[in-house]
């Protein structure tokens, strides 16, 4: 992991990183308010009263968005969770077995990456109703397909290598050859494409909050600034600050999975610089 | 070429089959039956309506049934009645279409130019200071949230600097010549259009500065070199086009996100095309509104799809003209 560290902007990420798990994980005790209630003025600035201002129902922003941390990490965690088991298994499955049942999966993850995925999403959530589970669900069913076509690449440069081979002369089924002698070869890659993931992620659940499809009994950053955005040319901080939040999260992530791929792959961040 | 433009129109309408299965099945397997929702929608309940929207859906006869009414009725360019608005829903999407198109077509192309632009910079100067500073936007581009850049850029431009307007496609009342007309929509375009293509222009940079940086060190470019011709003629004529290719090949695969973006950038602005009409008709609960958008906007992204091959074909130097 030594690289890791050597490369200063992943390292930045890092601490970020960790910054903004450690304010999700304690916003309980950091908060200073509980963030549904009134607690002071309306539209109070950034300053004294409240260290990031307050909303339009006199809400503190700063607490919300110590509480918003938290679903966003935890949705962005979950939803790249899912969809890496997805993208795994489909492209475990295409990539190994070939012929025509690669091209009846392939096909079918084309078809998914064609369909417009954000409006599918919305479709998703709106008619199952937003909830933590069906905006993880969402966001995870269109994720999958690129790691799914970066997965069967993989397994296909794989397969026919000879310690493949040999696993199979030793009798061994299909299905351990996957998971023990090919998935931990891909290994790499799928953390590094996984960790973009959790950004993106991130980036779609404030976007789905923002236009109102958030789980009414959490609070989120996209929450926030869509509920504020009518107040934004009286009161700018009800939207920046949040929107604030999600940026240098999604960065520190970003910077993060950049360091990491450097760090496994190092003949490609060789190549780069 | 006649071989893989079939299997090309045998995939476009796999997806556009599979886009009208997906949405026969959210309908059809919602929490309640249509029914009970478009009743819902529409505000009454009485029970001559419930029963004579049970006769049009066709709820009693067989799934398979159900699914051949449904496409039939697609086909037909039929995409169902909003009761709220008492109109039909494709003529809610076509009048918003223009708007919409303006808008993913202005970013699609603006993220293409400036996207290859800022590529090809960086990729002829690698580790320069432009080409780091570049990387560093690229960076930043991929971590912004649209809807939160939109609505910083109004407040900077709109509330504090008032150079732009903060929302909708034309002034109120603006009266003027055509030219005057095509300046004011212009000038509302400006900044839903950047919103729209900062995240592509970030992608589009970095593929170009890789694919700029393969093609530099190719044997064609060597002999091109070795030939004689002017640096101007290797970098316009034969890099350009050569690197080219995967960022044209990505913006059609974009394209679909790039409509589905639009969404929430037209909320932003309050523009009034497609993706406003998606969010009312969720506001509202009008479940068919939404359905149809979808559709139509999978339609849009295939038809975008269609032009980059044609694109592709037009610029990839290995596809000779005569047999496209």
């Amino acid at each position: 992991m030594k690289p890791f560290f050597n490369n200063r902007s992943a390292a930045v990420g890092l601490v970020v990183l960790v910054i903004v798990v450690v304010a999700a994980a304690l916003a309980g005790v950091l908060a200073p308010h509980d963030p549904w209630q009134t607690v002071g003025r309306p539209l109070s600035p950034p300053g004294e009263a409240f260290l990031l201002g307050s909303d339009g129902l006199g809400r503190d922003i700063l607490s919300g968005i110590l509480h918003g941390a938290r679903v966003s990490l935890m949705i962005g965690i979950a939803a790249a969770i899912v969809s890496v088991c997805i993208g795994v298994a489909v492209g475990l499955v295409a990539g190994y077995f070939g012929g025509r049942v690669d091209d009846v999966v392939m096909s079918l993850t084309e078809i998914i990456q064609t369909i417009p995925s954000f409006v599918l999403m919305v479709v998703l959530v709106a008619i199952f109703q937003p909830s933590i589970t069906s905006i993880i669900v969402a966001i995870a069913v269109v994720s999958w397909p690129p790691l799914a076509r970066l997965v069967r690449g993989e397994v296909m440069s794989l397969r026919t290598r000879e310690f493949i081979e040999a696993a199979r002369l030793s009798g061994l089924g299909d299905v351990p050859i996957m998971l023990r002698e090919i998935l931990p070869n891909c290994a790499s890659h799928i953390i590094v494409m996984g960790s973009l993931m959790v950004a993106n992620a991130i980036l779609l659940e404030s976007a789905l909050s923002f236009l109102g499809l958030s789980d009414p009994n959490v609070i989120t950053w996209g929450y926030m600034i869509g509920s504020s955005r009518a107040l934004l040319h009286f009161a700018w901080w009800t939207c920046v600050f949040p929107g604030a939040a999600i940026f240098i999260t999604v960065l520190a992530i970003n910077l993060v999975g950049e360091g990491i791929n450097d760090a496994f792959n190092p003949k490609l961040a060789r190549q780069r610089a | 070429m006649v071989k893989t433009g079939l299997g090309r129109a045998i995939k476009i309408l796999l997806v556009l089959l599979s886009v009208i299965v997906i949405n026969f099945a959210l309908v059809r397997f919602a929490p309640g039956d249509p029914v009970s929702v478009i009743a819902g929608e529409a505000g009454a309940s009485d029970a001559a309506f419930i029963a004579s929207l049970r006769e049009e859906f066709q709820l009693d006869k067989p799934i398979p049934v159900q699914l051949a009414a449904y496409l039939a009725s697609v086909v037909r360019g039929d995409l169902g009645y909003s009761y709220r608005q008492r109109r039909p829903v494709a003529d809610l999407i076509w009048e918003r279409m223009p708007a919409t198109l303006l808008l993913t077509g202005s970013a699609f192309v603006l993220s293409l130019l400036v996207g290859s632009a800022f590529g090809t910079f960086a990729g002829l100067n690698r580790g320069g200071w432009g080409d780091n500073a570049l990387l560093v936007v690229c960076l930043l581009g991929y971590a912004l949230p649209a809807f939160w850049l939109g609505l910083v850029l109004v407040l900077i431009f709109s509330v504090w600097l008032q150079w732009l307007p903060a929302f909708g496609m034309q002034t109120l009342g603006y009266t003027g010549g055509w030219w005057a007309q095509a300046g004011d929509v212009l000038s509302h375009l400006i900044l839903p259009c950047i919103t729209l293509s900062a995240y592509y222009i970030a992608l589009y940079t970095r593929v170009m500065r890789s694919s700029m940086a393969d093609v530099q060190t190719a044997d064609f470019i060597k002999t091109a070199y070795a030939k004689g011709l002017s640096r101007g003629r290797i970098i316009g004529v034969h890099m350009l086009r050569n690197a080219a290719l995967p960022v044209v090949t990505l913006a059609g695969v974009q394209a679909g996100q790039l409509i589905g973006g639009s969404i929430v950038v037209e909320t932003v602005f309050a523009w009034p095309g497609i993706g406003r009409l998606a969010l009312d008709a969720l506001l509202q609960r009008e479940y068919m509104v939404l359905l149809g958008v979808f559709v139509v906007t999978s339609i849009m992204v295939i038809a975008l799809n269609i032009i980059s091959d044609i694109i592709l074909a037009i610029v990839d130097p290995r596809i000779k003209r005569s047999a496209a």
